[in-house]
C-alpha cells in the first residue's frame, strides 16, 4: 500500500460560506506542515481528511482509499484533535488503554504498547495522573500516544503545539519528526517556528485556497533579495509601516532597525539581509491581500 | 473489542456519582416499599374467616352493582377519574351536567338522590375511615342495587349516556365495564386462589411479582440518568472528536455503552428482589411447598429488564439526538403519565411502561392475564433494540457531518 | 445595570432558550392531561402540585449550566462582574418566570370556570414549586452537575408520592389535602438553598 495523500478539487461549504475552495495535493511520507492564519480553512481540510466531516465536492484518498469508505479510513489514521481531552476521572494509563480498544487492539497488544507509548511520550512516570489533573502539554502528549498507539499510515495533527511551553514545544516537534519516520505527518500550525524546525514539505493555506505548496527552499527562493535591513527613527515608523511591509522591529531608544521585504530597495541607507520562512510566510499572505506598496 | 469496551463503560459506570445514587435510591425505595411481613398472606384459607379478599367478577347483576356505587361516588365527589390518552385526568361538572348523571342514576336504582346519600352515609359510618384499611374496606364493601326492572342491556345503554356527559375514557366505558369488578371471595374461591399460589407461583412468584410492582415504579425514572450521564460524558470530557475518529464502529460504541449500562442497572435490582425473596424460601419449605428457586431471575428478566432497556434506549436516543437533557423530562413526564395512567393497580397491562400488580397473589388472575404482559415486553425490548438501532445510526451520522439536529436548530444563532 | 442585563439576555439566548421552549410546551400541551374546568379548591391545588411543580425542576435546575465547563468558569471568574451576582440574577429572572408560570396556570383554571381562593393558592403553589426547584438549583450549584439536580428533584418529588408523610413541613402536595401553612416554611428553605448553593460555589474555589 502506498503512503499517499491525494487531494483533487476539494471544496467545503457550510451553507454559504466556502471553506475550502478547489484544494489540489498530494502529500508523500515524511512530516508535512499546513501554514496559515487561524480561520485559514487547516482544521476543516483535517476534518475532512480524518472522517469528521463531509467534503461537498472533489475526491480524496489516504492510501489509495477514497475517503468516502470511512471505517476503512480510520484503521489507517491516527488524529489529534486541537483540542485534545479525555474522561476526567481516567488515568493516563487508563485513557490511552481505552483509546487503543477503540482502534481495535487487542488486550496482548495493548497490555505491550500502552507503557511503551506512555514512555515514548514521557508520561512513564505519570501513567497514574488522571487526566482533569493534567497540563496542557501532558495532555498533548497523551493526545500523539493516542494518535501513533495502533500505527496507523497517516498522523494528523491539528496545532499541537499551541499553549506548550518553549521546552515542551521544543520536545514536542522532535517527537514528531521521530514519528515521520517511515509515515505521514500531517500538521497544522498559525506558528511558522514549527514548520520551519520540522517540514521540508509545506502548504500555506489561505480563506480556503492553496497559496503556496512546495518545499521551504522553495518559498524561501520567493522572498530571496527581497529582504532589506535599515536603521531608522522611531518617529518615521508609522509612515514606513504604511508604505511597506515590515516583518521585524528592533527598537533601541529613539532609532529602530526594521527588516522590511520589498521588490526593489526601499530607501536610502537599507541593506540586504537574509531571508527566514517568517519572511517568506508574510511576503506570501501579504502579496495574497494585494499589493500596498 | 466489544468485550473490552463493555468493561471498560462498566467500570466507568462504577465510578460515577450517578449510578451510587441509582443504586441508593433504588434500594431504599424497595426495603421501605417491602419491609412488611407478607407469610399471613401466605395461610392456607379456614372456613369461618371473616373475609377472604377479593376477586374480579363479570357477573351482571355484580357488575352493575359495583360500577353504580362507583358512579355514586364520584358523584358525589363530583370528581369523575377519566383516562382519555391513557393518562389520568379527572373531570368535573358543571350543575347541568351534574344533574343529568343524578337522573341517570335515579333512572337505573329507582331511587331519588337523597336516598341514596342516606344509604351511603350509613354504609360508611360503619367503618373507621381514619385508618387506610378502614376506607378501602368502606368502598370496596359499598354497592348499589340496580332496580329489578333494569336488565343489562339498558343498563350499559344508560352507562354510555353518562360517557357521553362526562368524557372518554372513564370507568363507565364499554371496555371498562367489560373488565368486570372487584367482589369480596367465597371459601371455595379463596382455596382455590390458595392453591393456586401454592403450585403456580410457588410462592416466591407471588414475592417476585410483587416485588417487580415496586420495582418498575422507580426502574421507568431512576436509568433515565444513567443514559443521560452516559451521552452527555464526551461532550463533557470534550472526547467526541477523539472518539470519532477511532476505528471502532458505532454499533461497538453505543452498543457496548448501551449494554454496560443496561447490565449495571439490572445488577442492584438482581440482588435486591434475590435479597427480598430469600426468606420466603425458607419460609415455603417450612410450610411443605417446594418454592421456585428461580422465580426472581425470571420476573426480573421478563418483567423488569425490557423497562430498563427502553428507558436506557429512549435517554440515549434523545440525548445523542440533542446533546442536552431534555430527555430527562420527556421520559420523567412518560413514566408519571404511565403510573398515574393506570386505571387498576393490577394488570390491565397493553402498552404502559409501567406494569403493575399491587397485590400478594391472585394467582389465577395473574396467569389468565400473563399473555398480555408478555406482548407489552416483548413489544418494549423489541422497541428498545429499535431504538438502540437508531442512536448508532445517528451517532456515525453525527460523526461523519459533525453536526446535531439539536446544533443546527440552536447553536448557529447567536 | 446594563450590563446585567446584557449578562441575563446572554444566558437566556444561549443556554435558557431551550429549557423556555420546553415549559412553553408543556403549559400548551396540558389541556390532553389536565383539565382546567370546574375544579374545587383541592382539585385546582392537584393541578398545580403533581403538573405545574414540574416547572420548578424545568427552569431552576439549568441555572449553573453556562460555567460547567471549568475553563469558562474560570474565565467568568476573572472578570470584574462577581459571579454571584450573575447566579443571583439568573434565580431572580427564573423566579419571575416561574411567577408568569403560576400566574398563567391560575389565570386558565379561573377560565374554566374553578372555585379556588387566589391569593392562598398563589403563595402556596409559588413556594411550593420554588422549593421543589430549589433543590435542583442547590444539587446542580454545589455538585456541578446539572444531572445530578435534576435526579435530586426528581427523586424528591417521586419519593413525596410514597413518603409524604415523612418529610413534615416538607412535603409536597399539602394543598391537595387542604393545608397551606408549609408556604413560609418552604419559601424559606428555597431560600437557604438557594443562596447556599450560590455561597458555597464561590467558597468551593476548585
Amino acid at each position: 500500500m502506498e503512503t499517499r495523500i491525494e487531494i483533487k478539487d476539494l471544496s467545503k461549504n457550510f451553507g454559504k460560506k466556502q471553506a475550502l475552495k478547489r484544494i489540489d495535493l498530494q502529500i508523500d511520507q515524511g512530516m508535512f506542515g499546513l501554514l496559515g492564519p487561524n480561520g485559514a480553512g487547516k482544521t476543516t481540510l483535517m476534518k475532512v481528511l480524518t472522517t469528521l466531516t463531509k467534503k461537498s465536492s472533489g475526491e480524496v484518498t489516504l492510501c489509495n482509499i477514497p475517503v468516502e469508505q470511512s471505517s476503512q479510513i480510520r484503521r489507517i489514521i491516527g488524529y489529534l484533535p486541537q483540542e485534545f481531552s479525555m474522561y476526567g476521572n481516567m488515568r493516563a494509563y487508563e485513557a490511552l488503554d481505552y483509546l487503543a480498544v477503540l482502534s481495535g487492539m487487542s488486550k496482548q497488544e495493548r497490555a505491550e504498547k500502552v507503557p511503551e507509548m506512555l514512555e515514548k511520550v514521557n508520561l512513564g512516570d505519570q501513567h497514574k495522573t488522571k487526566v482533569k489533573a493534567m497540563s496542557g502539554g501532558m495532555k498533548r502528549r497523551l493526545g500523539i500516544a493516542q494518535a501513533i498507539i495502533h500505527d496507523p499510515k497517516i498522523i494528523v495533527v491539528d496545532e499541537p503545539t499551541a499553549g506548550l511551553d518553549p521546552e515542551e514545544r521544543v520536545r514536542f516537534r522532535n517527537l514528531l519528526c521521530e514519528i515521520a519516520k517511515d509515515r505521514i505527518v500531517l500538521l497544522s500550525t498559525h506558528i511558522v517556528g514549527d514548520i520551519e524546525a520540522t517540514c521540508e514539505n509545506i502548504a500555506v493555506l489561505n480563506q480556503g485556497e492553496i497559496l503556496f505548496r512546495g518545499k521551504v527552499s522553495q518559498l524561501l527562493e520567493a522572498v530571496k533579495g527581497k529582504v532589506y535591513t535599515a536603521e531608522v527613527s522611531a518617529m518615521e515608523l508609522p509612515a514606513i509601516q504604511e508604505k511597506f511591509l515590515v516583518t521585524g522591529i528592533l527598537t533601541s531608544g529613539s532609532s529602530a532597525t526594521i527588516k522590511i521585504i520589498s521588490e526593489k530597495p526601499p530607501m536610502k541607507g537599507a541593506g540586504p539581509a537574509g531571508a527566514d520562512v517568517e519572511d517568506a510566510y508574510m511576503y506570501l499572505m501579504h502579496q495574497a491581500q494585494g499589493h500596498r506598496g | 473489542m466489544f468485550g473490552a469496551l463493555f468493561v471498560k463503560e462498566c467500570k466507568q459506570i462504577l465510578k460515577s456519582m450517578v449510578y451510587y445514587i441509582y443504586v441508593a435510591v433504588f434500594m431504599i425505595f424497595l426495603s421501605s416499599q417491602l419491609s412488611g411481613d407478607l407469610t399471613d398472606r401466605m395461610e392456607k384459607p379456614l372456613p369461618d374467616q371473616e373475609g377472604y379478599g377479593t376477586i374480579v367478577s363479570h357477573e351482571p347483576s355484580a357488575v352493575m352493582e359495583k360500577i353504580l356505587a362507583e358512579l355514586v361516588m364520584e358523584t358525589e365527589h363530583n370528581s369523575y377519574a377519566t383516562y382519555p390518552m391513557g393518562f389520568y385526568k379527572g373531570v368535573t361538572l358543571n350543575q347541568r351536567e351534574l344533574d343529568e348523571v343524578i337522573g341517570i342514576i335515579e333512572t337505573c336504582t329507582g331511587k331519588s338522590w337523597e336516598e341514596l346519600m342516606k344509604e351511603m352515609a350509613a354504609h360508611f359510618s360503619q367503618y373507621d375511615r381514619t385508618t387506610v384499611e378502614g376506607a378501602m374496606a368502606a368502598q370496596s364493601e359499598y354497592s348499589i342495587f340496580a332496580k329489578e326492572s333494569l336488565n343489562y342491556d339498558a343498563f350499559c345503554e344508560n352507562m354510555e349516556k353518562v360517557c357521553s356527559i362526562i368524557g372518554a375514557g372513564s370507568s363507565y366505558s364499554r371496555k371498562s365495564i367489560e373488565g368486570g369488578v372487584s367482589v369480596p371471595m367465597t371459601y371455595e374461591q379463596a382455596v382455590e386462589e390458595y392453591e393456586a399460589l401454592c403450585e403456580k407461583d410457588r410462592i416466591t412468584g407471588a414475592v417476585s411479582r410483587l416485588f417487580c410492582d415496586y420495582a418498575g415504579i422507580i426502574l421507568s425514572v431512576l436509568p433515565i440518568f444513567l443514559g443521560v450521564t452516559r451521552c452527555l460524558r464526551d461532550k463533557r470530557a470534550q472526547a467526541s472528536q477523539v472518539v470519532f475518529a477511532h476505528k471502532a464502529s458505532a454499533f461497538q460504541i453505543i452498543g457496548s455503552r448501551y449494554l454496560a449500562n443496561v447490565f449495571m442497572a439490572a445488577l442492584p435490582v438482581v440482588v435486591t428482589s434475590f435479597v427480598i425473596q430469600t426468606p420466603y424460601q425458607y419460609h415455603s419449605n417450612t410450610v411443605g411447598i417446594s418454592p421456585d428457586l428461580l422465580a426472581f431471575l425470571k420476573y426480573d428478566l421478563i418483567w423488569l429488564l425490557p423497562e430498563i432497556m427502553i428507558v436506557l434506549a429512549v435517554s440515549f436516543f434523545i440525548t445523542e439526538l440533542t446533546e442536552n437533557v431534555i430527555s430527562i423530562f420527556i421520559q420523567v413526564f412518560w413514566a408519571m403519565a404511565s403510573l398515574m395512567g393506570a386505571s387498576a393497580l393490577t394488570g390491565d397491562f397493553s402498552l404502559k411502561l409501567v406494569a403493575r400488580w399491587n397485590a400478594f397473589g391472585r394467582t389465577s388472575e395473574f396467569w389468565q392475564q400473563r399473555q398480555q404482559l408478555f406482548l407489552n415486553r416483548g413489544f418494549y425490548f423489541g422497541l428498545s433494540l429499535a431504538f438502540l438501532a437508531l442512536t448508532a445510526l445517528f451517532y456515525e451520522k453525527k460523526r461523519r457531518e459533525g453536526e446535531t439536529l439539536y446544533g443546527k436548530l440552536f447553536k448557529r444563532r447567536k | 445595570m446594563e450590563n446585567y442585563l446584557s449578562a441575563g439576555s446572554s444566558f437566556i439566548r444561549r443556554q435558557y432558550a431551550p429549557h423556555l421552549l420546553l415549559a412553553l410546551l408543556v403549559l400548551l400541551m396540558s389541556g390532553f392531561f389536565i383539565s382546567y374546568r370546574n375544579l374545587d379548591a383541592g382539585q385546582a391545588a392537584k393541578v398545580m402540585e403533581m403538573y405545574a411543580a414540574f416547572g420548578g425542576i424545568l427552569l431552576l435546575t439549568p441555572l449553573f449550566l453556562p460555567e460547567q465547563n471549568r475553563e469558562i468558569w474560570l474565565l467568568k471568574r476573572s472578570k470584574a462582574m462577581p459571579l454571584w451576582k450573575l447566579y443571583l440574577l439568573r434565580l431572580l429572572l427564573a423566579m419571575m418566570l416561574l411567577a408568569a408560570w403560576v400566574t398563567l396556570f391560575l389565570v386558565r383554571m379561573q377560565q374554566g370556570g374553578s372555585q379556588f381562593a387566589w391569593g392562598k393558592l398563589w403563595v402556596g403553589s409559588f413556594s411550593e414549586i420554588l422549593f421543589l426547584g430549589a433543590i435542583g438549583f442547590f444539587v446542580s450549584g454545589i455538585t456541578n452537575q446539572v444531572v445530578l439536580g435534576y435526579m435530586a428533584s426528581v427523586i424528591y418529588f417521586i419519593a413525596n408520592i410514597g413518603a409524604a408523610k415523612h418529610l413534615g413541613k416538607f412535603a409536597l402536595f399539602q394543598m391537595m389535602k387542604g393545608s397551606y401553612e408549609f408556604a413560609a416554611v418552604m419559601m424559606g428553605a428555597a431560600a437557604v438553598l438557594g443562596a447556599g448553593a450560590i455561597l458555597l460555589r464561590e467558597k468551593a474555589g476548585r
